[in-house]
């Protein structure tokens, strides 16, 4: 019995260093957290303090019970300009679109040709492919500028841009609002005249999480009246960036919030 | 020996009474910084949420103790400090849940809080009913009805043979907003 414990110790041994070994390795990779229970300490304090408070909790949690917290964060920087790149992109899509509908165009044209009658039509086709080599280049350096600027570190993010304050007051703030969470953008007098001549102004670029987000749009300022926020719904594509345009063309200050018109796209 | 022991008694009584007496009271807003600069060595984000008195409050609305506590939404915690001629007499955690909005930075201090009571409810109410200020407290949004936002006064005034008085201040100007009985 007493060399068959002898034995086991032995094996034991021989396994601790092992152990040891494995538990430094973890050590110099990170922290090792570990967990102990212990009894509470009970002992009372010698002053009471809050005495109140501790009397009369339950009627007090009870009334803070009723309350929701709603968190605004007020930005400390005006709004920005919006950065030439995004105004760029819009202009790639439109390119290349055009480009999409002038490729079209010439293999219509390929296609309708059922006979080459003379070296004038050889120099036409030679012309065409020329044209569709320079749209191919085209197209090429779009995608570099683009690679350049998005891919491999994009995350989920939204961009609200807003314009169409020609011919009305432009707000001195903008207010967005999901659930709880408050974001109060305002406006240089500078901005507010760039956009009463129809620039274009970014008021948000945050991480977002990549869902539907259901936003309460409302705009503060002279000739903007109190009212309840214009609801937008958006959703926040994951590891991409989310534009959401606000185009308040169509809405009247002086009526009832209605008719902002919204536009959403993705890069 | 038996003498012994009730004069150590008695100097022990009157020792009491001198810490007690040498202690200069304050007002509530005089013990806020050191409160906070304790309380955001303990938690960084740490946020004051209620105040109230913890020695009897004087007339002027001063008192020579007062307790503070604070909330870290980081750690879900609350501490109070006790505060007395300006050093933490007690550092404590509250134990139980006590999730309530940081005070909002504005408030009138005690005195203009005991002096708006008083002259609404307070003092009819000690003097009709042999009454006293049992304790003012400072929280946000629990008393006021209309306007959850705002940082409150309570002060509660107690008799031996009628319910509590509470009167409702509002710090940011003073006015009483609400009285109630019970």
């Amino acid at each position: 019995m007493r060399s068959g414990t002898f034995l086991l110790f032995a094996i034991l041994l021989a396994a601790c260093p092992a152990l040891v070994g494995a538990q430094s390795d973890a050590d110099s990779v990170g922290v090792v957290e570990t967990i102990e229970v212990k009894r509470a300490d009970t002992e009372e304090p010698k002053h009471t303090s809050l005495k109140f408070l501790k009397d009369n909790r339950v009627f007090i949690r009870a009334q803070l019970d009723l309350l929701r917290v709603q968190t605004t964060r007020t930005r400390t920087e005006p709004a920005q300009v919006i950065d030439q790149r995004f105004l760029l992109l819009e202009q790639m899509s439109a390119a290349i679109a055009a480009a999409r509908d002038t490729v079209s165009a010439e293999s219509l044209l390929t296609a309708q040709r059922q006979l080459m009658t003379s070296v004038t039509q050889l120099g036409e086709l030679e012309q065409q492919l020329s044209l569709v080599e320079g749209l191919l280049s085209e197209h090429r350096t779009r995608l570099l500028a683009l690679e350049q600027d998005f891919l491999g570190h994009q995350e989920t993010a939204l961009v609200i841009v807003m314009k169409g304050f020609v011919g009305k007051p432009a707000p001195s703030a903008i207010v967005i609002t999901e659930d709880s969470d408050v974001v109060r953008v305002e406006l240089s007098p500078e901005q507010r005249a760039s956009l009463a001549q129809g620039g274009i102004a970014q008021v948000y670029h945050e991480f977002v999480e990549p869902r539907a987000h259901v936003f309460s749009v409302g705009f503060e300022g002279e000739g903007w009246p109190v009212a309840a926020g214009i609801s937008v719904t958006v959703d926040a594509a994951r590891d991409r960036l989310t534009f959401l345009g606000l185009d308040l063309t169509r809405l009247d200050p002086s009526r009832e919030a209605m008719g902002l018109l919204t536009d959403v796209w993705y890069r | 020996m038996r003498r012994t022991v009730l004069v150590l008694a008695a100097l022990a009584a009157v020792t009491a009474s001198a810490t007690a007496g040498d202690s200069t009271p304050f007002s509530a807003r005089a013990g806020v910084e050191l409160a906070r600069d304790a309380a955001q060595s303990w938690a960084p984000d740490a946020q004051l949420v209620y105040l109230e008195n913890d020695e009897r409050v004087g007339p002027d609305g001063s008192a020579v103790r007062w307790g503070y506590l604070f909330y870290s939404p980081a750690k879900g915690k609350a501490r109070s400090y006790s505060v007395r001629d300006g050093k933490i007499l007690e550092a404590a955690d509250l134990g139980f849940d006590f999730e309530s909005p940081p005070l909002t930075d504005e408030w009138i201090d005690s005195h203009a809080a005991r002096v708006a009571a008083e002259a609404k409810a307070g003092q009819a109410y000690c003097r009709e009913y042999q009454g006293h200020l049992a304790a003012m407290l400072l929280i946000r949004g629990a008393f006021h009805d209309k306007k959850p936002d705002a940082t409150t006064w309570a002060l509660v005034y107690e008799s031996d043979t009628q319910p509590p008085l509470f009167v409702i201040v509002d710090a940011s100007d003073g006015d009483v907003v609400r009285t109630l009985r019970g």
